[in-house]
């Protein structure tokens, strides 16, 4: 009835996670503190740092290449995606890493709130691993390609950030507001 | 004589598994799994005497134990997921929520199946079944470990080895049960072998973790998180905020 193929699949990737899970939790053991443990630290806070957008718009900007393709100079051509291609590659990575942070700092505050919303965290890891990939593709892209056809790739990328920010500021809003609402004995 | 060590060399382990559960009262903190350890001692015996003194019901023993086995096994999830998520509300609710639309999901999916083919029902063998339980079984575990994943769940040693020996338990059944239902002569031979020293593994990591009592971390950290959540929200809310302004700047440049 259910294929061969699916349930090798099932039993391979039970398998599998189970070994991450394990090794996770080796290291954990062995000293990488949990987030919950050092609740000031601004590294697992959730803050995200991204560049100023004004960087972020020359980045991927046609206009510095245009400009640059007027010169017909091969070598500044050259220099100038090179070194486009560093920053805008050093952008996507930060952006990777920053996103992680604002969602491991989520799933903290989120695995012990009792008022937590399924349909919401669904939505925000879906969100979360589009965007993950996304960065992942435009990692891709960037070294094939180059940064100055990106241009629409990245914000969209910049629009599915935001979105992800929204909604974890409304559920911190709720959870704040729930916390607000306890009693506290004086 | 391999043949025999592998598939009664468990007993022993099962009895000192008990017996220090017991001594270090774990058995009253994961029943549930004791209780499975019980089972599984219990069935070895049960099947012994029933092979010696009554061999033509040894089939029918076999299997009902088999099935009855799963059926406590699904207590052992169920106490990964009660004592592994008890620190964490939110977490809890999301595996919930998690194993439901699962459960829905193979139901629609089986039920999809029988309707395409009727006769499977009728002409399904014990190990199918069998397998298609197991199955189940692994989906669960499988979303489990990727919720604990997820949400950064630290598990104690005890936990952490019932999952984990289970888990491999479980993972190894579906393989084995695969080949026993499609293999070939040879494959048989060799998952025949390999499915009792799965088992066998799985026993010697409970008896590595659950030697002793370790408690779970998150108690502790719970406390600690419960007195500074407003603050870390507080903070997160402020600096999501600033890093909204920036990127609100970047798409509407």
């Amino acid at each position: 009835m259910i294929g061969l193929i699916s349930a090798l699949t099932i039993g391979l990737l039970l398998l599998v996670v189970l070994v991450v899970f394990a090794l996770g939790q080796g290291s954990t053991a062995r000293g990488n503190h949990s987030i919950s443990e050092f609740p000031g630290d601004p590294r697992h806070s959730g803050e995200l740092e991204v560049c100023p957008p004004e960087l972020v718009a020359r980045i991927f900007s046609r206009e510095d290449w245009a400009l640059i393709l007027q010169t017909h100079s091969p070598c500044l051509e050259r220099l100038f995606l090179q070194e486009r291609k560093r920053i805008a590659l050093l952008w996507v990575r930060q952006t990777s890493r920053d996103i992680r942070q604002v969602m491991r700092s989520h799933t903290e505050a989120a695995k012990r709130a009792a008022d937590i919303h399924f349909r919401t965290e669904l939505s925000l890891f879906l969100m979360y691993i589009e965007l993950l990939l996304m960065c992942e593709t435009l990692l891709l892209l960037i070294t094939t390609v180059g940064p100055p056809r990106l241009e629409r790739i990245a914000s969209y990328v910049h629009e599915l950030a935001r979105q992800i920010s929204y909604a974890h500021e409304a559920f911190a809003r709720s959870s704040a507001g729930a916390a607000t609402e306890i009693p506290t004995s004086p | 004589m391999l043949d025999e060590f592998i598939r009664w060399g468990g007993v022993p382990t099962e009895i000192l598994l008990l017996v220090r559960g017991l001594q270090t009262k774990l058995a009253s903190r994961y029943p549930a799994f004791y209780l499975y350890i019980f089972f599984v001692l219990s069935q070895s015996f049960l099947r012994l005497y029933v092979y010696q003194w009554k061999r033509s019901f040894y089939r029918y023993t076999y299997w009902s134990t088999e099935f009855v086995s799963i059926l406590v096994g699904c207590g052992v999830v169920y106490e990964i997921f009660r004592v592994g998520l008890r620190a964490y509300p939110g977490a809890s609710r999301m595996a919930r929520n998690s194993l439901l639309l699962l459960f829905l999901l193979a139901l629609v999916v089986a039920l999809a199946n029988a309707a395409n083919d009727p006769r499977w029902w009728a002409e399904a063998s014990i190990t199918e079944i069998q397998r298609t339980l197991r199955m189940v079984q692994a989906l669960s575990l499988f979303a489990l470990v990727l919720l604990f994943l997820h949400y950064s769940i630290t598990f104690g040693r005890n936990l952490r080895g019932i999952l984990f020996g289970y888990g491999l338990f479980v993972a190894g059944s579906v393989i084995w049960l695969t080949f026993a239902y499609s293999g070939s002569g040879r494959f048989r031979n060799f998952w025949f072998y390999l499915y009792p020293m799965s088992y066998d593994i799985s026993l010697l990591v409970w008896i590595v973790h659950l030697w002793e009592y370790r408690p779970n971390p998150q108690t502790k950290e719970s406390a600690k998180f419960e007195r500074q959540y407003e603050i870390i929200a507080a903070a997160t809310k402020r600096r999501l905020q600033e890093a909204r302004s920036y990127l609100d700047k970047a798409i509407d440049r």
